[in-house]
C-alpha cells in the first residue's frame, strides 16, 4: 500500500462540483508532482469508476444523494481488491461517534470542510 | 442592545470562520437594515436535538463576491448551476460548523441537503423565524433560522 504522501492518482467523491473543484486545488498546491484526479459525484459512481481505473487515494464526502459515503467507505473496505486504498473522508459534518465508526472501518483520516492546503498537509503530509 | 445566546454565539462564529476560511472574506455581525435588500434564498436544516433551519439570504453583490473568490474566475465565465452548487456547498459547510459549534464534537448532528428556496422564511408551527444580520465588507447579508422542537 503506498502510503498517503505517496498519493498520485487520486478519486475524489462529492456532489458538489465546488467542493471538488476546492479539493483538487488544494492537492495541487500541495504536490510537486503532478497528480491524476478522478471524480465521481456519489459513492455508486465511485464504485463504478473503481472498476475502470487504480487509485491510490480516495477522498470522499458523507453526505451524497444515490450512495452516501458511510455505504461507499464499507462496500470499499469490504472488497478484497480495494481494501487496502487509503480513504480520506472529507465532511463539514464534525462528529465524533460518526468519525470513531470510520476509523473502526480502517479510514485514514478525516477533514472538516472547508478542506485547506495546511488541513491536507496535517494528515498527508508532504506529498512531494 | 446586542443578544448573546449560544444559538446566536454559534452562528457568529460560524459565520465569520466559513467566510474567512472558504470565500476569503470578513463577516461581522450588523444591524437589521431599514430596507431589506432583495436576495436569493439558500436553505438547509441541521438536525440535532432540536432541527433548526438555516435560509442564507444573499443579495447579488454578495453572491457574486462569494462565488467569484471560491472559484478564482469572473461571475461571467460560470454558468448559472456553478454559482447555485458554489452557494449551496457554501451553505453546507456553515451549517456544518453550525451544527459543531452549537451542540459540540460529541453530539450527533445532521444535515440535510441544501437546497435554492423560494419565497421568503417559512415559519414553524411554534416559532417564528429570527434573523441575523451580518456585513461583508459593507454588504449586507441575513441568516434566518427557524427552531422546530
Amino acid at each position: 500500500m503506498r502510503s498517503l504522501a505517496e498519493a498520485r492518482r487520486i478519486l475524489i467523491v462529492d456532489d458538489s462540483s465546488t467542493s471538488r473543484m476546492i479539493t483538487r486545488r488544494c492537492f495541487e498546491i500541495a504536490a510537486s508532482d503532478s497528480l491524476t484526479f478522478h471524480e465521481a459525484c456519489d459513492g455508486a459512481q465511485a464504485l463504478s469508476m473503481l472498476h475502470e481505473h487504480e487509485v491510490d487515494l480516495i477522498v470522499t464526502d458523507i453526505n451524497m444523494p444515490k450512495m452516501d459515503g458511510m455505504t461507499f467507505v464499507w462496500k470499499v473496505k469490504m472488497n478484497p481488491r480495494l481494501e487496502s486504498t487509503p480513504i480520506l473522508v472529507l465532511s463539514s459534518m464534525k462528529n465524533e461517534r460518526m468519525q470513531s465508526g470510520l476509523v473502526g472501518l480502517g479510514v485514514a483520516g478525516f477533514i472538516q470542510k472547508p478542506i485547506s492546503p495546511a488541513k491536507l498537509a496535517s494528515l498527508v503530509g508532504d506529498p512531494s | 442592545m446586542s443578544q448573546t445566546n449560544p444559538i446566536d454565539e454559534a452562528l457568529e462564529q460560524a459565520v465569520a470562520e466559513t467566510f474567512s476560511e472558504m470565500a476569503f472574506l470578513d463577516a461581522i455581525p450588523a444591524k437589521k437594515p431599514a430596507s431589506n435588500p432583495p436576495g436569493q434564498l439558500f436553505s438547509i436544516e441541521v438536525h440535532g436535538e432540536q432541527t433548526n433551519r438555516l435560509v442564507l439570504d444573499l443579495p447579488l453583490p454578495v453572491k457574486q463576491t462569494i462565488v467569484e473568490n471560491i472559484h478564482g474566475s469572473s461571475w461571467e465565465e460560470l454558468s448559472s448551476s456553478d454559482i447555485d452548487d458554489c452557494l449551496l456547498e457554501f451553505l453546507n459547510v456553515l451549517a456544518g460548523a453550525f451544527g459543531r459549534l452549537y451542540w459540540g464534537d460529541e453530539s450527533r448532528y445532521k444535515l440535510s441537503f441544501p437546497q435554492v428556496s423560494v419565497g421568503p422564511p417559512r415559519e414553524s408551527d411554534s416559532s417564528p423565524p429570527d434573523s441575523f444580520w451580518f456585513d461583508a465588507y459593507d454588504r449586507l447579508f441575513a441568516i434566518h433560522i427557524t427552531r422546530e422542537v
